[in-house]
C-alpha cells in the first residue's frame, strides 16, 4: 500500500515538472532600450548590489525587486549567490550611509513586467509565463531543482 | 581436573595469565572510555560550545541593534542620527560575521546526530525573520520621530520579539547541548572511573587470590616436605604427608611418604633383627661359654689320656731298673748276712783265714753296688728326662733331634699300649735319614703329635692283628726325609686302612671311629693338625688305601 502511494506521488510531481519545465524559468527582463542582449551573473549583481549604476553607454540603471519572497525571487538571489536577507542587508546599509535607495518593489511580477516595459535601462526579473513582448529578455535561470 | 592438580608452572601460568587478562581489560577498557571521553570534550569544544557562542553573540548584537534603533527613532538632529547610522552599519555586518560563522558551524554537522530538526527549523525561521526585519528596517530609516517609534515598538516589535525569542531559544538550545556533551562527558569519566576503580579492586583480589593460591598449592606443601624432610633427618620416620595433590610437588610428595614408610618398615624389620641378633648373641655366648668349659675339659681329657699313655710308658722304662735295684739290692742283703756269717764262724782265727772269703762277698757286693747305682742313676735318666721335657720352657721351640724324638716316643706308645694291651706285639721298621738332623720345634707338641700318631698305628695294627691272627705280621714304619728346605716325618702302618669318607673328615674335632666309652675323645688328630699347621707352619696329610694301611705325613720346615 504504501509502496502503491509513493509511485503515485513520484508519478504525479513528475508530470507536474514537465508540464512547468520551462513555465517555471526565472527569466531576466530588461527595458528594449538598453545596450545589451545578453547578462553575466557578475554584472546582474553589480547593477543589484548597487555597485555600477549605469550601463556602458552611460544610461541610468533602474533595477527592481518582488516585494514578497516567492519562488521565483529566491531563485533569482540564488543565481545571484546571496540570500535575500545579504541583499537587503546590503540596501539597508546604502541607505542608511546615503548611498542609495534599495531598488523598488512590487507585489506582482505583471507590475514589474509592466514597469520594466514603460522605464528607460529598467532590468527585472519574473517568470518565464508572465514575459511579453515589450521586454528584452536578457538571460535564463533555471528553477532550483526542488 | 582440579586446580590443585594441575602442573606448578601451569598453575604459575594460569595464575598471572588470570592477571594479565584482567590488566589488559582494564588498560583496553580505560583506552576505550577516554575515547568516548575525548569525543565527547571535542564535541563540546568543537561545536557546541562554539554554536552556543555565536548564537549568544548574534543575540547581544541583535539587541543592540534594536537598542540603536531606538536611539535613531529619538535622535534629534541628522548628525545624531548618522551616529546611530553607522553603528548600525557595524552590527549589521557583525551579526552577518556571527552568521555566516553559526551556517559554517552546522554545515559540518548538518548531516550527523549533532543537527536536530529544532535547531534546522530555528535557522531557518531565523533567516525569514531577519530578511523581514531588514526590510522593515530600510523603511524605518525614512521615518522620523512619533512616527519611527511608532513603527519601531509597532511592526518591527513584533518581527523583533519573534526573531528574539527564537534567537534565545537557539541559544538555550546550544547551552543545553553543551550542559548535555559536559554531562555525557562527566558521565563518561565518573563511569569509567568507578568501572576502573572496580576493576582496579577485582585485579587486586585476583592478584591476592592467585598468589595465596601459589602459597596454598606451591608453597605450603613444599614447607610441608621440608619440615618433613628435617624430621626425617632427625630420625622420625612417621612423618606422613597425607592425600597430596596430583602435580609435580605431590608426587614428590607421595614418593616421600613411600620412602619414609619403606624407611619405618625397614627400621622396624632392623629393630625386630636387632632384639633377636641380641638374643641369638645373649645365647650364642652362653653357648660359646659352655663350649669352652667343655672344650677345656676335653682338651684336659685328652691332655689326661695322653698322660696316661706316657705315665704307662714312664712307669715301664722306671720298672725295669727299679727291678734291678730291688733285686740287687735283695742280693746285697743276702751277702752282707753271708759277710756277717762268715765272720762270726771265724771269729777266733787270724783274718787271713777268710780273707779269701770276705773278699769274694765283698766283691759281689761291689758289683751289686755298682749295679744298683748303674739302674739307679738309669732311672734317674728317665725321670730328669722327662722332667726335663716337661719343665723346659713350656710352648718354646727348641733345636730338637728328630730321629731320636721319634725313637723315644714310639718307645712311650709302644710301652703305654703293652701296658693295657700285654699280649700286643709290633714290628717297628725305622728308615732315617742321618741328614734331619735338628728341627726347631716345640719338643713336648711335637712329642704328643708323635705319640698321637703312632699309638693310633699301633691300635690299627693290633685291630687287624686280632682279627687276622697269626698269619698278620703288624707292622709300623717310621721314616724321615730332608730336603728341598723341608723335613718329612711319616709314619705308616699296615693296618685296615682308611676309608675316603673317613679321610675327608680325619682332622675334624671329636671325630672318631674308635668305640665310645675307650676314654677316646675325637680331638687327638685335630690337635695335632693344628700343632703342625698353626704352632710349626708345617702340613699333615694322611694316604691311605683301603686294607693296606695307612700313611700320616708331617712336612716341616726344615
Amino acid at each position: 500500500m504504501k509502496g502503491r502511494i509513493k509511485i503515485l506521488v513520484w508519478m504525479l510531481g513528475l508530470a507536474a515538472w514537465a508540464g512547468t519545465a520551462w513555465a517555471q524559468e526565472v527569466v531576466v527582463i530588461a527595458h528594449p532600450s538598453v545596450p545589451v542582449d545578453t547578462i553575466s551573473q557578475a554584472q546582474l549583481l553589480n547593477f543589484y548590489t548597487g555597485d555600477v549604476q549605469s550601463w556602458d553607454n552611460k544610461m541610468q540603471v533602474v533595477v527592481y525587486d518582488l516585494k514578497v519572497r516567492t519562488e521565483v525571487r529566491d531563485t533569482f538571489y540564488d543565481f545571484l549567490g546571496k540570500t535575500s536577507s545579504r541583499m537587503r542587508s546590503i540596501w539597508l546599509k546604502r541607505k542608511l550611509s546615503g548611498e542609495g535607495d534599495p531598488p523598488e518593489s512590487f507585489e506582482t511580477e505583471e507590475e514589474v513586467v509592466a514597469h520594466v516595459a514603460r522605464t528607460q535601462g529598467a532590468l527585472g526579473f519574473v517568470s518565464a509565463t508572465n514575459v511579453n513582448g515589450a521586454v528584452k529578455i536578457l538571460t535564463e535561470i533555471p528553477l532550483a531543482d526542488q | 581436573m582440579a586446580f590443585k592438580d594441575l602442573k606448578v608452572g601451569i598453575k604459575q601460568g594460569l595464575g598471572f595469565g588470570l592477571i594479565l587478562v584482567v590488566m589488559t581489560g582494564v588498560s583496553v577498557f580505560a583506552i576505550v572510555q577516554m575515547g568516548a571521553l575525548r569525543q565527547a570534550i571535542e564535541d563540546i569544544n568543537q561545536f557546541w560550545l562554539e554554536r552556543a557562542l555565536v548564537s549568544a553573540r548574534l543575540n547581544v548584537n541583535a539587541s543592540a541593534l534594536r537598542t540603536v534603533q531606538w536611539q535613531h527613532a529619538l535622535a534629534t538632529n541628522a548628525a545624531q542620527r548618522q551616529v546611530f547610522a553607522d553603528s548600525m552599519q557595524t552590527l549589521i555586518d557583525e551579526i552577518y560575521a556571527g552568521g555566516d560563522a553559526y551556517d559554517e558551524l552546522i554545515e559540518e554537522v548538518k548531516a550527523g546526530p549533532l543537527f536536530s530538526e529544532e535547531e534546522e527549523q530555528l535557522s531557518t525561521d531565523l533567516e525569514a525573520l531577519w530578511d523581514e526585519y531588514l526590510l522593515h528596517s530600510t523603511a524605518f530609516v525614512d521615518l522620523r520621530d512619533r512616527e519611527a517609534v511608532d513603527f519601531l515598538d509597532g511592526a518591527m516589535g513584533t518581527i523583533f520579539d519573534a526573531f528574539s525569542t527564537k534567537l534565545k531559544r537557539l541559544v538555550a538550545l546550544n547551552e543545553a547541548s553543551v550542559e548535555e556533551a559536559a554531562g555525557r562527558a562527566e558521565s563518561t569519566y565518573r563511569t569509567t572511573r568507578n568501572r576502573i576503580i572496580v576493576l582496579l579492586v577485582i585485579t587486586v583480589l585476583l592478584s591476592v587470590g592467585t598468589a595465596a593460591a601459589l602459597v596454598r598449592f606451591v608453597t605450603v606443601p613444599v614447607r610441608g616436605l621440608v619440615n618433613a624432610a628435617r624430621k626425617v633427618a632427625d630420625g622420625d620416620f612417621s612423618v606422613h604427608l597425607g592425600n597430596p595433590s596430583r602435580d609435580e610437588i605431590g608426587k614428590l610428595a607421595r614418593s616421600f611418604d613411600r620412602m619414609t614408610q619403606s624407611l619405618n618398615t625397614q627400621q622396624k624389620a632392623l629393630r625386630t633383627t636387632n632384639a633377636e641378633l641380641t638374643e641369638q648373641k645373649g645365647e650364642l655366648e652362653q653357648t660359646l661359654h659352655r663350649l669352652r668349659d667343655t672344650q677345656a675339659q676335653l682338651v684336659l681329657k685328652e691332655k689326661m689320656a695322653s698322660l696316661g699313655q706316657l705315665t704307662a710308658g714312664i712307669a715301664h722304662e722306671i720298672k725295669n731298673p727299679l727291678n734291678f735295684v730291688n733285686n740287687f739290692s735283695q742280693l746285697s742283703v743276702e751277702l752282707a748276712d753271708e759277710l756277717v756269717e762268715t765272720l762270726e764262724q771265724h771269729r777266733e782265727q787270724p783274718v787271713g783265714a777268710v780273707l779269701g772269703d770276705v773278699q769274694e762277698i765283698l766283691r759281689d757286693l761291689r758289683f751289686n753296688a755298682e749295679r744298683i747305682y748303674e739302674h739307679g742313676r738309669r732311672a734317674d735318666g728317665i725321670v730328669r728326662g722327662m722332667l726335663e721335657h716337661s719343665r723346659s720352657g713350656e710352648g718354646e721351640r727348641r733345636p730338637t733331634p728328630v730321629n731320636a724324638l721319634l725313637d723315644e716316643y714310639a718307645n712311650l706308645a709302644y710301652h703305654g699300649i703293652r701296658a693295657r694291651q700285654p699280649n700286643f706285639n709290633v714290628t717297628i721298621e725305622r728308615d732315617y735319614d742321618e741328614a734331619v738332623g735338628e728341627v726347631s720345634v716345640v719338643p713336648q707338641e711335637m712329642g704328643r703329635v708323635l705319640l698321637n700318631l703312632l699309638t693310633n698305628a699301633f691300635y690299627a695294627v693290633h685291630q687287624k692283628q686280632l682279627s687276622d691272627g697269626a698269619a698278620y705280621t703288624p707292622t709300623v714304619r717310621m721314616t724321615t726325609r730332608t730336603g728341598n728346605g723341608t723335613v718329612q716325618i711319616a709314619i705308616g702302618d699296615n693296618g685296615p686302612g682308611i676309608p675316603q669318607a673317613v679321610q675327608e673328615k680325619i682332622f675334624e674335632p671329636f671325630y672318631t671311629t674308635k668305640p665310645t666309652g675307650s676314654g677316646n675323645t675325637g680331638l687327638g688328630l685335630s690337635l695335632s693338625y693344628e700343632i703342625v699347621t698353626q704352632g710349626h707352619s708345617g702340613m699333615l696329610a694322611v694316604e691311605s688305601e683301603e686294607g693296606r694301611g695307612a700313611t700320616f705325613v708331617i712336612t716341616l720346615p726344615a
